[in-house]
């Protein structure tokens, strides 16, 4: 059973492997992170030993592949973190609690993580207002769109993040 | 709102909603009052309202990398250089405090040399020497050449603490409003309810000169005021030292307006801050302020003024 299992594995990661990459690549800024995190998505399915058939196999590889970015996003910002002077006010590092400080910063990595998972538009419409602060008039006027398109893009990569939040709610 | 139409409805759906609408820019007072009454319907709408509120503020330790293009979660330092991110929990809707004040200097901050986000502090050495003190929310673009110093103050205020070099004249810009000094320190603040700028001297002198060709030397100890027209108040001599108290995390209120003052708070103030009334708004404060705290800040308000303070969440609060 497990080496039937692995050979599926195999063989969804050899077939799905640029879009794999491609997908990854988006969530976490460049091409060498993206290739590294589908590898780690493989290696943890393989060691995971799990006996549930895979039903979906193409959501199975994304969601695996996004649940490794998250991991990946978590792991480098502790890395820049050691290196850099955490002198600022910044919220998520007036959590004097270290267990605390650690969930606020993996939940950014999450949703740095299911942000960059959408359509440009949407993205751009989200980033615009909420962590540049540009109005949705300017936005729209930026974009070319309307301001009830622009508020809808922004609600979407809300809930977005919610749903996905809940649904990873114990990564 | 009834019963069935909560269980269809997911809450925190239409919390979401509300707050991306408060967060556009065209939000009114009777808006962000219209979600306080939502929230306080009933248990499960002040529950979502958290939630949602809670997921909205922690996105804002989020930066964008321009350069890729990518959102990170890496964690930010209180100052950014050109080309990086500027983080800013900035609402820009009319009424709201900051509002139309805030929108006017939002596309300079953006893309400034130097910016603070909310409720921070910086200090920049010049490579001339000199030394800007920028206050939360503020701007400055540095434009040094052979000639001549020029730094802009694209939002907020700054506290300049200038070099002296005859052979180079250094100047700060409020858009065409120009604050010459040579070897002096001094405050500028702009975007105020009710001044485009205003200058505080504490050391030497600051010549003000504006586009029409109107000057004034502003002196020790001495504060003007540019108004909205673009006309130089005259000189008046003022304790100095309460202007600057920001940069020690206080602000010292003499007998400015209400609005003013919430202004002055608000940039260090992660959420949002509405004043419904607008006769309250231009009531007189005598007060010392810490910064650092903003919401126990506008309670002490509530203590000398007769106004209503009402912490809706940590989020939103209405002065009515």
């Amino acid at each position: 059973m497990a080496i039937n299992r692995n050979a599926l594995l195999y063989q969804l990661f050899k077939l799905y492997h640029r879009e794999a990459v491609r997908f990854a690549t988006r969530l976490v800024g460049n091409r060498d992170s993206g290739e590294e995190v589908v590898q780690d998505a493989y290696l943890k399915l393989v060691a995971r030993r799990s006996t549930t058939p895979i039903d979906h196999p193409k959501s199975y590889l994304y969601t695996a592949t996004r649940h490794a970015a998250i991991d990946f996003t978590d792991r480098q910002n502790r890395e820049w973190q050691r290196r850099v002077d955490l002198d600022s006010l910044d919220e998520a590092h007036l959590a004097d609690d270290g267990a605390v400080r650690m969930e606020m910063q993996r939940e950014l990595a999450k949703l740095a993580v299911y942000l960059n998972a959408l359509p440009p538009p949407c993205r751009q419409a989200f980033v615009m207002n909420k962590l540049q602060g540009y109005t949705h008039l300017e936005i729209a006027a930026h974009l070319g769109i309307s301001t009830s398109m622009v508020e809808k893009h922004i609600v979407r990569a809300l809930l977005h993040c919610r749903s996905l939040l809940l649904a990873d709610g114990d990564l | 709102m009834n019963e069935l139409a909560d269980t269809q409805a997911d809450p925190v759906e239409e919390a979401l909603h509300w707050i991306v609408r408060l967060n556009s820019g065209a939000a009114t007072p009777e808006d962000a009052a219209a979600y306080a009454a939502w929230r306080a319907e009933n248990a499960g709408h002040a529950q979502a309202a958290d939630e949602a509120e809670r997921l909205w503020a922690a996105m804002s330790n989020l930066h964008f990398d321009r350069r890729s293009g990518r959102v990170l979660a890496a964690p930010k330092q209180g100052l950014t250089r050109r080309g990086a991110l500027s983080l800013f929990l900035c609402l820009g809707a009319s009424g709201v405090a900051g509002g139309a004040l805030w929108s006017s200097g939002l596309l300079n901050r953006l893309s400034a040399d130097y910016a603070t986000d909310t409720a921070s502090l910086e200090v920049i050495d010049l490579p001339d020497g000199s030394r800007v003190s920028l206050n939360a929310r503020s701007a400055i673009d540095v434009d040094f050449s052979d000639g001549m110093r020029r730094v802009h103050l694209r939002a907020g205020q700054a506290y300049f603490e200038v070099a002296a070099n005859p052979a180079r004249p250094f100047e700060v810009m409020v858009d065409e409003l120009s604050f010459r000094a040579m070897g002096t320190a001094f405050d500028i603040v702009r975007d105020l309810p009710e001044a485009r700028a205003e200058l505080a001297v504490t050391e030497h002198s600051v010549r003000i000169s504006t586009v029409s060709g109107d000057t004034l030397d502003v002196g020790e100890g001495e504060v003007a005021r540019i108004d909205r027209q673009g006309r130089i108040g005259a000189a008046v001599k003022t304790d100095v030292s309460a202007v600057t108290g920001w940069r020690d995390g206080q602000y010292v209120a003499e007998g400015r307006s209400l609005e003013e003052v919430v202004s002055a708070l608000s940039a260090w103030h992660h959420g949002v801050i509405v004043i419904t009334d607008r006769q309250i708004k231009k009531l007189r404060v005598n007060a010392v302020l810490d910064l650092r705290d903003a919401n126990g800040s506008l309670d002490v308000l509530q203590g000398g003024l007769p106004i209503k303070v009402r912490h809706v969440s940590n989020y939103l609060t209405i002065i009515s």
